[in-house]
């Protein structure tokens, strides 16, 4: 069965990029794709259990909620405690790596990404 | 998702905004979509050139595609992009004005493209496409260019 992949971002270029480079995978049923531009209503979704994911990628600055805190309220579920999490970032630093390992993120990916990378990291973390 | 017939496939479209309208690009041609740059004007150049960008050690010229539709310019935003576009083996980036999302289409809802009526000349639209509440105009990316002027937007390549 295909994994189901979510992209968070208030970008829709971003969005688009990545699904430029998940096109592959997309089209042989590897992975299913959707997108958010607004976490909240992605975490809404979540909630309700209307939405579900093998595996969510997340921009940190967004305006309704940041990706980090988003993580944590997603993780913070049950439901989804183990689901893994790639953080999307202009900059890492230490500081933000750390909440991250705290919060339980699996991975960062700094843009602009590499799509090459994307798609290894992705096909690695989902095992397909 | 309505289940695809026999008659019809699904292809997948890039879509962008230029002012009101909906342009639309088959995702095989994309190489990729960059936040805007600075781009460094070379003289001699068709007008809608409106330069070359660096990116990562490659020069691609970039297309002022408003100027290009004969559209009035306008002010740069957050949402300006440029889409790196191969055309005839030559990378291209197109200035737009805002990315929108990538698109399947069924190729069984394709229209002609209008004779009038559009801001730009149809001669670069190949079809027309429904998507959603929207119409979108799906380009020929080659036909916005003369031969001849692929071959010197490839000399500028080479010269950078």
């Amino acid at each position: 069965m295909a994994k189901r992949v979510i992209i968070v971002d208030d970008s829709r270029a971003v969005v688009a990029t990545a699904e430029l480079a998940l096109d592959g995978l997309i089209q042989s049923g590897v992975i299913e794709f959707k997108s958010y531009l607004n976490p909240l209503e992605l975490l809404n979704a979540l909630e309700n259990g209307s939405e579900n994911f093998d595996l969510l990628i997340s921009d940190v600055n967004m305006p309704e909620m940041n990706g980090l805190d988003l993580s944590r309220s997603i993780k913070s579920d049950e439901r989804y405690k183990n689901k893994p999490i790639i953080i999307l970032t202009t900059e890492s630093s230490e500081q933000m790596k750390m909440t991250g390992k705290e919060i339980g993120v699996t991975g960062w990916m700094v843009k602009p990404f590499n799509d090459e990378k994307l798609v290894k990291s992705i096909k690695m973390i989902l095992g397909v | 998702m309505q289940e695809n017939t026999l008659q019809s496939r699904r292809e997948r479209y890039l879509t962008f905004f230029l002012g009101e309208e909906q342009y639309g690009i088959a995702i095989d041609k994309i190489k990729e979509i960059i936040a805007m740059m600075k781009v460094t004007n070379v003289p001699k150049t068709p007008s809608y050139i409106r330069g070359v960008i660096n990116l990562r050690g490659s020069i691609i010229p970039v297309v002022d595609t408003r100027l290009r539709f004969g559209m009035e310019n306008r002010d740069e935003d957050m949402h300006t992009a440029i889409v790196i576009v191969e055309v005839d083996r030559v990378n291209i980036g197109f200035i737009v004005d805002r990315v929108e999302e990538v698109a399947s289409i069924d190729t069984a809802n394709l229209s002609e493209p209008p004779k009038f009526g559009s801001q730009i000349d149809s001669d670069f639209i190949c079809a027309m496409a429904q998507i959603g509440e929207n119409v979108v105009m799906l380009l020929d990316v080659l036909k916005l260019f003369e031969a001849d002027e692929l071959v010197s937007l490839e000399q500028i390549q080479k010269i950078n």
